[in-house]
């Protein structure tokens, strides 16, 4: 591998977004994640290469740092804003189609419940991890789920409460969806809910971290089930 | 108000000076997952920027109304309060049970935290949003804490003692009972207002109950008390014990 993408992925896994980030301190005033990324197509090194090569294993090795718990939320974050840097310079590349995404996935916090912020996290994970993520937003109702799958063809939605009473909403939105798409996989999460209450609801799959939900998107699309 | 019966009602103002947070640097860096010798220098640079402005940024407030106990029933799934009927569950009204008052109660922090994560986020510093949550919401318990403290001391004035707080949305209490709580407060009790779904905006509040009593107790958290096998206080115990 060509060394620029070595160092654009290190830059990557350590958060260094550009030349001016401070952090980390050993790498202070050399190029960061955007100045790289330039450069590697400067160097003709092709958006899939800089994308496959450098930028997803780079992610993928935070993910699984985090789920190991050998780096915590906050270098998750300080990652995958590095990896936005990155993704910036490849938007053209992206709007031209010669770079796809993986998929697209909808998320939202379910009817009655307005927390957030573990759902923002898992979105920046899997946007890092090279999905396109449909962001429905807080207190999403069953219908909303349903419109949004129709407007966005998507295999996977994500469901996120953290009420030990919101959290039976649930129940009523993966009947609604499975319904009306019977092939959809349905992720949950949140912290009042378990892999025993995603069974007894017919939810697909529950993960207590986003690098769990990312594993299993990335591997149904490595083994062509999208 | 949901009666026309008269209540005490009491309310406070705390102010949270810079340095008197109740939640140090050290324990944000701690919440984080880090030590202060492993903390990231741009992580605990985030912090402490963080605490420079979060005093300034906190309008933290908590009220109560006190039923006596000719206004109140309690059986064993329920409390009544002036004919209004609250269905907590066995697990809070086991609680309660012995209790000659109720106190409902609400606290908050005010607008600005959520403005400012929200802000955050918006502008892709998800590192501060997500560290500004994680403060905000130590400073939402921390405020009800105070609150719980000011209770105890007029009571312990009168030999008495107080229950645990309980909150709708917990313990197998519907949060719809939040609609029923806040009947019994003034119009916009300390600005907090409901949505359609009865979560309280601002979101860093806290509403509940406490019992009062001579012949009630705090017991510290106790998961067995409980039926939820899904509670994330059951999954947060278990996961310290492994």
């Amino acid at each position: 591998m060509q060394e620029v993408l070595k160092q654009l992925a290190v830059c990557i896994e350590r958060g260094k977004t550009n030349r001016d980030s401070k952090y980390p301190a050993d790498l202070a005033g050399t190029d960061g994640a955007a100045e790289l990324t330039q450069s590697a197509l400067n160097q003709n090194i092709s958006p899939w290469d800089i994308l496959n090569l450098a930028l997803l294993p780079a992610m993928q090795s935070v993910g699984e740092k985090f789920r190991d718990s050998k780096i915590f939320i906050p270098e998750v974050l300080i990652a995958s804003r590095a990896m936005n840097a990155s993704m910036e310079i490849l938007k053209p590349y992206f709007i031209s189609g010669e770079l796809k995404l993986k998929g697209k996935i909808i998320l939202g916090t379910v009817t009655g419940d307005l927390h957030d912020i573990g759902k923002n996290l898992l979105k920046m994970v899997l946007e890092g991890g090279g999905w396109e993520v449909i962001d429905l937003g807080v207190d999403v109702k069953v219908e909303k789920f349903v419109e949004a799958v129709k407007n966005n063809p998507a295999r996977f939605v994500g469901l996120s409460a953290l009420l030990t009473t919101t959290m039976l909403n649930m129940k009523e939105i993966v009947a609604g969806l499975k319904k009306e798409f019977p092939g959809l996989l349905i992720v949950i999460g949140g912290a009042p809910v378990n892999q025993s209450f995603a069974d007894e609801i017919n939810a697909d799959a529950y993960f207590p971290d986003p690098a769990g939900m990312l594993h299993y998107v990335d591997s149904k699309y490595l083994n062509g089930e999208l | 108000m949901n009666s026309g019966k008269p209540v005490l009602i009491k309310q406070f103002k705390f102010k949270f000076q810079e340095n008197e947070l109740f939640i140090t640097i050290k324990d944000t860096i701690e919440l984080l997952g880090y030590t202060a010798e492993s903390v990231p220098e741009t992580i605990k640079e985030v912090v402490e920027e963080l605490f420079e402005k979060i005093p300034g940024l906190i309008d933290a407030s908590a009220g109560f109304v006190s039923f006596s106990q000719s206004s109140i029933v309690i059986k064993n799934d329920k409390f009544i309060i002036d004919g209004v009927s609250f269905e907590c569950k066995p697990i809070i009204a086991n609680q309660l049970s012995n209790a000659d008052s109720l106190i409902l109660f609400a606290s908050t922090i005010g607008p600005s935290a959520e403005a400012l994560c929200k802000k955050c986020f918006d502008e892709g510093d998800s590192l501060k949003g997500f560290t500004a949550d994680l403060i905000f919401s130590e400073l939402a318990e921390r405020t009800v804490d105070l609150l719980e403290m000011k209770i105890d001391e007029l009571v312990s004035a009168e030999n008495l003692h107080i229950t645990n707080r309980f909150s709708p949305g917990y313990c197998g209490w519907s949060v719809t009972d939040q609609q029923k709580l806040f009947s019994f407060f003034p119009d916009k009790f300390l600005g907090i207002v409901l949505t359609e779904s009865s979560l309280m905006i601002p979101v860093k509040s806290v509403s509940g109950v406490i019992g009062i009593g001579k012949n009630v107790k705090k017991e510290s958290y106790n998961c067995s008390l409980c039926e939820l096998d899904f509670c994330y206080k059951r999954k947060h115990q278990s996961n310290k014990t492994e």
